[in-house]
């Protein structure tokens, strides 16, 4: 179905919310809409059926929820995906069971999940929409507060858990990368183009940003791989 | 005699409509597979539609009586049986004699409303949301049909994720999300 693989979908997503969280959500409602729309079901009926594609929809959830600093982001993405296309076909099937919105409340569940246990992450996010708030007045000073505010908070927490035998320098290059990479446009390399021992600390401490579980064996190599993340970061002027 | 026609007609069609597709499949390709004669066909089956139907049915029951005997037999409370769901869809999509949910994909196959078809399998899986939910109410979930739904939802998204992109892990993901649903479908 053309819907899920357009550009327009990931478009309006972005425009409906401020935070991760809420464009993810936004997905439901948009299709929601758009289902409602004069005329649509039926062209819909007599259309292709709802079959999952090779999309950009899979790559926008996974950068979402990564930005959103979820726990496994290839996971709640790939969630989030699969009960989308189950309830798009739902809904053609009998609107009145309201199945989209029953699968937004699913995908609240879901991303709430992720985020347990984040409570620092949250308080950062807190500071970095007043940031932004302050960037609408100060512009390019305020970009630097908002930068500090991010890489700052979520340090004591997590070096209190790791052990001694950690380069704490390397560790902060870690959470410095980051943090960083979430203020960008970042296109990760496919996890298949890795070697198969890299792979899954590329998933656990790059793609999901989870930091907390940095090994000291793997240290080096996480700071390696997130060298190969490729980020645009937009002037701050743009990000009005 | 003529119920041994009748089952042979059935698996060559099955066989033929879960590997090329029902719409993709004519009756000549159902009678070549079948080494029986076009008129013996349509002895045992007016059209080619009610064959379909005949085969979605019987499809769908194997899933919906296979399922229901392995919950049965192998857990306890309802709570467990609703998290083993997906062991269960998982196995039964492994067996390459299956691919897919049948009453989905005759769904995908027949997206018009008043295709007989398309009502069928829609009954189809109405009776597998509404087992979903009785398990749920077992379980002493206060929103079953709530639950029930969005596990259904779940699976039919999963099992067309995973057929687009095999070992993509949408099974398993939908599995962690279930047990998530579950869980906070508990607690309310």
């Amino acid at each position: 179905m053309k819907i899920l693989a357009s550009g327009w979908l990931r478009r309006m997503a972005q425009k409906a919310g401020t935070t991760p969280q809420a464009r993810m959500l936004a997905l439901f409602d948009i299709l929601q809409d758009w289902v409602e729309a004069p005329g649509m079901r039926q062209s819909l009926l007599e259309a292709a059926p709802v079959n999952a594609e090779q999309s950009g929809l899979r790559t926008f959830l996974v950068q979402l929820a990564v930005k959103a600093g979820a726990a496994d982001a290839e996971a709640l993405a790939s969630q989030l995906y699969s009960i989308l296309l189950g309830a798009l076909r739902e809904e053609l099937r009998d609107p009145d069971r309201q199945a989209l919105s029953h699968a937004r409340l699913a995908a609240e569940r879901l991303i709430a999940s992720q985020m347990r246990g984040r409570a620092p992450m949250r308080g950062v996010m807190v500071i970095s929409a007043t940031a932004l708030a302050m960037m609408l007045l100060l512009s390019v000073f305020a970009f630097n507060i908002k930068r500090q505010a991010f890489s700052f908070a979520p340090l004591p927490v997590a070096l209190a858990k790791t052990p001694d035998t950690l380069n704490p320098d390397q560790v902060a290059a870690v959470y410095h990368m980051h943090d960083k990479i979430r203020e960008g446009e970042c296109g990760y390399p496919q996890a298949l183009m890795l070697p198969p021992e890299q792979r899954a600390v590329y998933m656990e401490n790059v793609v999901s940003g989870n930091g907390s579980d940095l090994l000291p064996a793997t240290l080096v190599l996480v700071n390696q791989l997130y060298q190969r993340v490729d980020c645009y970061y937009p002037p701050a002027a743009m990000l009005l | 005699m003529a119920k041994n026609m009748r089952e042979r007609i059935l698996v060559a069609a099955s066989t033929l409509f879960h590997t090329r597709g029902i719409n993709a499949t004519g009756v000549d390709t159902i009678v070549a597979e079948a080494g029986i004669a076009k008129m013996t066909l349509y002895k045992h089956f007016r059209t080619k539609e009610d064959l379909v139907l005949e085969v979605v049915t019987r499809r769908s029951r194997e899933f919906a009586e296979k399922l229901a005997a392995k919950l049965d037999k192998s857990t306890s409370g309802p709570v467990e049986k609703l998290q083993r769901l997906f062991d269960y869809v998982e196995e039964w999509l492994a067996d390459p004699q299956c691919s897919g949910l049948p009453f989905l994909k005759a769904s995908a196959e027949f997206p018009q409303p008043d295709s007989p078809v398309h009502r069928l399998s829609a009954e189809l899986s109405q009776e597998f949301r509404d087992y979903i939910t009785g398990l749920a109410r077992e379980a002493g979930i206060r929103a079953p049909e709530a639950l029930g739904l969005q596990l259904a939802m779940l699976i039919e998204g999963a099992v067309l994720s995973e057929q687009l992109s095999r070992g993509s892990g949408a099974l398993e993901h939908a599995r962690q999300a279930a047990r998530i649903l579950i869980e906070s479908a508990q607690r309310k």
